[in-house]
């Protein structure tokens, strides 16, 4: 699957926030970087077509905007950052809805027997008739993507999904979406503030700054000690550890 | 995928301890929900029955149920008393409940907001005050007036306000704050603009704005109970087929979106559908408030929010509320009949309140 | 005791300005003649007079007239009941809750709905039929019939022994046809004093 977009453009009540960015991304993990208010979200929201921006959004040769609800939604999946929420459903049923664009009065056994399943790969089995809003931060966000995945995606596009997390969950949470980028041939993108975290699991990453693409291309060559002086306004030290990826050290304020 | 996210082991959740697949105890779950769903049908029953039974004519429960098991049977005494008197009043007081008990649960829904309810959003107050002003310069006094463009006026501008707290929502980002604070606005607002009226108006369109806005069960007839159940007959369908949708609106909008929903479409859909809701309730017996408010609350404790049941639990409780309070309303002193709003009121909070206070989270 | 008939006379006549008597109520002044022929024949035949008043005219208070039977609205007052056979005449108290407003949003006009003792009154007094007429149609006649209704009573209507209420009170001549239809739907009997006169002489 590859996403490709060229010169998005969009603004927030004439307040530019993209600003021609260009945008390629094949099955992998690829993070978006930059700044708080550097256009990451938008970016998202454009690329799942939420947003109609200025430019061209294509998913394997068709313009996202041509297609319809379904195509797309079967297609894309888009996870916010925020996935607080007060509904009182169970994970099995939080997962289930993932089929909402073909749920009948009674659910499908196939598609149920498809949620018991993804539960079970996910690990989520056992907390299966627990109520969402019990649920760890963690445990929560799995529940979001076990529901994205109900419908077989090409493409998963993730807010934050780490802010929440501790370190450990983070290291869970992005393992787990390299195995899927694999396992499916599944293509993730999601913005992340965690330059240590970024580098660690990314085989791409973009650099926003305000609405550009600053930079692009494998972790190492584009977290450079220039380039997160120069966007994020922060000395750091760069070390290129064994495996080819940086280590990154922020040391203070420029 | 062994390496997953399994960090709270120590919850012992029942499905481990019985064993069943996740399918298999959703599919229990679902049982159970169904269940309990028909239990709250038998308990409106009884509720229905005792509401029945219960009237200053000494009738026994014999004779009560002799005459319910023949409808036609006659014209006796018990005849028009039970089945001309106390059956419309009975049966008004479920609809309504039933009416305003979905009203509140949609509204809670498409907003995302468990305060939301018709009577504190304003949306009863907004009827109100359209059934006022078509009292006072409509035709309010010739029969099409008071049949057509009353209810139709009250539908209006319940619609309106209810479109307005959605607008708020939508400009604020649908914090919990702005909805109530624009609700409880709205609601003052009217209530001044029905005062307004109220004082511009003329003596005979004063007692007709009065008449009005304070309905009561014991007007109830047949007609009355047709018209009710028409709308409850029009509005449940279109809400069981978006069942799913809204049950995955309360997952946020983008996330809806990104499921695939029109959200604001079937926004929009629900709102035109809480506010007919509200107008005909508020039509039929005034603003009785708190029922919107409660019977969804206690649906969603009960259920859940999977809109198949919380919906039409939603409804039987609203029903299950005002029978109750159409019997303690002639029970709180025997022989006389209290307001509604009152007995909706006596009966409501406590209920409500050791709900929450008992804090559990759901009983299914 | 049984009676073949009663006569319940919602708001026709208030007690004078000495409290020793009554007056027809201005608004019922057209009925006087009838009314005057009704309460004598009640008398002469011994017939049961259940009266009350609606929301406007003097209200009885208790004592006033020793020969009417003050039929208070409290449930836990029960002395009245050892008198009912030395009298003819009832009167079911009321009460007014303040402005039109308040009377309609409490029902205060309903005085079976308010008046805890009204059924009770109307089961002991073993009527077969009760004669209904009076002042406030739309509002406190009408809610009498349903009361009586309710409390498994018989009810006739004199339909043009009736005054329309106020108009505050929403008294209109739709109203009142209406009130009229919805009654004879509820199996009530309605007639006109001419012919029901007519029905007592044999």
């Amino acid at each position: 699957m590859i996403l490709d977009a060229t010169d998005v453009t969009f603004s927030y009540r004439s307040q530019p926030v993209l600003r021609g960015v260009d945008f390629h991304a094949e099955s992998g993990l690829t993070v978006l970087l930059g700044p708080n208010g550097a256009g990451k979200s938008t970016l998202l929201k454009c690329l799942c077509g939420l947003l109609s921006p200025e430019g061209r959004v294509v998913l394997d040769g068709r313009d996202i905007a041509t297609l319809s609800t379904d195509e797309r939604s079967n297609l894309v999946s888009y996870l916010p950052q925020d996935l607080s929420t007060g509904a009182c459903l169970t994970v099995f049923e939080s997962v289930l809805i993932g089929y909402v664009h073909r749920l009948g009065w009674r659910p499908r056994a196939a598609d149920l027997h498809q949620v018991e399943s993804l539960l079970e790969k996910m690990g989520l089995a056992d907390l299966s008739q627990r109520m969402i809003t019990e649920l760890s931060g963690g445990q929560r966000q799995m529940v979001a993507i076990t529901q994205s995945l109900v419908r077989d995606p090409r493409v998963l596009l993730l807010d934050e999904p780490t802010s929440n997390l501790d370190i450990e969950h983070q290291f869970h949470l992005c393992g787990l979406l390299r195995r899927l980028c694999t396992e499916r041939s599944l293509c993730v993108v999601m913005a992340l503030h965690d330059l240590q975290v970024a580098s660690r699991f990314a085989d791409t990453i973009y650099v926003l700054k305000d609405g550009l693409v600053d930079g692009a291309g494998p972790p190492a060559s584009v977290l450079t000690r220039e380039r997160i002086a120069s966007v994020y306004n922060v000395v750091a030290e760069v070390n290129i550890a064994a495996d080819n990826r940086p280590l990154i050290t922020p040391l203070a304020v420029r | 995928m062994s390496d997953t996210l399994q960090r709270d082991d120590t919850i012992a959740t029942p499905i481990a301890i019985t064993g069943l697949s996740p399918s298999d105890s959703y599919r229990r779950h679902s049982r159970r929900r169904l269940l309990f769903l028909v239990a709250a049908i038998g308990v409106v029953l009884v509720s229905l029955m005792v509401d029945l039974i219960t009237g200053p004519a000494s009738l026994s429960i014999a004779e009560v149920f002799h005459t319910l098991l023949s409808p036609w049977g006659g014209s006796g005494r018990e005849h028009v008393i039970v089945w001309m008197l106390r059956m419309p009043t009975a049966l008004l007081a479920l609809l309504v409940g039933a009416a305003l008990g979905v009203a509140g649960a949609e509204m809670q829904t498409i907003l995302n907001n468990p305060l939301a309810s018709p009577y504190t959003l304003g949306v009863s107050s907004g009827a109100c005050f359209g059934a006022a002003l078509a009292l006072v310069f409509g035709t309010g006094a010739s029969l099409v007036g008071s049949t057509v463009l009353v209810p139709l006026a009250a539908f209006g501008f319940a619609m309106l306000s209810s479109a307005t707290v959605y607008g708020i929502a939508r400009v604020k980002g649908g914090s919990t704050e702005s909805i109530v604070l624009g609700g409880v606005a709205l609601h003052f607002l009217f209530s001044a603009g029905v005062a307004f009226l109220k004082f511009v108006s003329s003596e005979d369109q004063l007692a007709a704005i009065v008449f009005w806005i304070f309905g009561s069960l014991q007007g109830a007839t047949w007609p009355k109970l047709m018209l009710v159940s028409a709308c409850l007959l029009v509005t449940l369908p279109v809400l069981a087929l978006d069942a799913w949708k809204l049950t995955a609106l309360r997952l946020g909008d983008d996330r809806a979106n990104s499921l695939g929903l029109d959200v604001r479409t079937l926004r929009r859909r629900i709102l035109l559908i809480v506010s007919l809701l509200t107008a005909t309730a508020v039509c039929f017996v005034g603003a009785v408030g708190f029922v919107g408010l409660v019977a969804p609350h206690i649906a969603r404790m009960s259920v859940g929010e999977d809109q198949r049941y919380f919906l039409p639990l939603s409804a039987i409780l609203g029903a299950l509320l005002l029978s109750c309070a159409s019997i303690v309303s002639k029970c709180i002193i025997p022989g006389t009949v209290f307001p509604l709003g009152v007995a909706t009121a006596f009966i409501g909070v406590p209920f409500f309140i050791s709900l929450i206070l008992g804090g559990r989270s759901r009983f299914w | 005791m049984t009676f073949p008939l009663g006569f319940f006379d919602v708001d026709c006549r208030e007690v004078n300005e000495e409290r020793n008597g009554f007056t027809i109520r201005p608004r019922a002044a057209p009925l006087a003649p009838r009314l005057e022929r009704l309460y004598a024949l009640a008398r002469e035949r011994s017939f049961p007079l259940v009266f009350c008043s609606c929301l406007g005219g003097r209200l009885l208070e208790e004592g006033d007239i020793p020969e009417v039977l003050y039929i208070p609205d409290k449930p836990e007052r029960r002395e009245w009941e050892q008198q009912i056979s030395s009298h003819r005449e009832f009167y079911l108290q009321k009460r007014r809750r303040g402005d039109p407003e308040t009377n309609i949003a409490l029902q205060a006009f309903d005085v079976l709905n308010t008046n805890a003792n009204a059924a009770r009154l109307f089961k002991l007094l073993d009527v077969e039929e009760w004669i209904v007429f009076g002042n406030g149609f739309n509002a406190c006649v009408n809610s009498g019939a349903r009361g009586l209704l309710k409390a498994g009573q018989r009810v006739c209507l004199l339909k043009d022994v009736t005054v329309m209420g106020a108009a505050k009170y929403g008294g209109t001549e739709e109203s009142r046809l209406r009130v009229i239809d919805e009654l004879e739907s509820l199996d009530v009997r309605t007639t006109t004093f001419d012919p029901f006169m007519a029905s007592l002489t044999p």
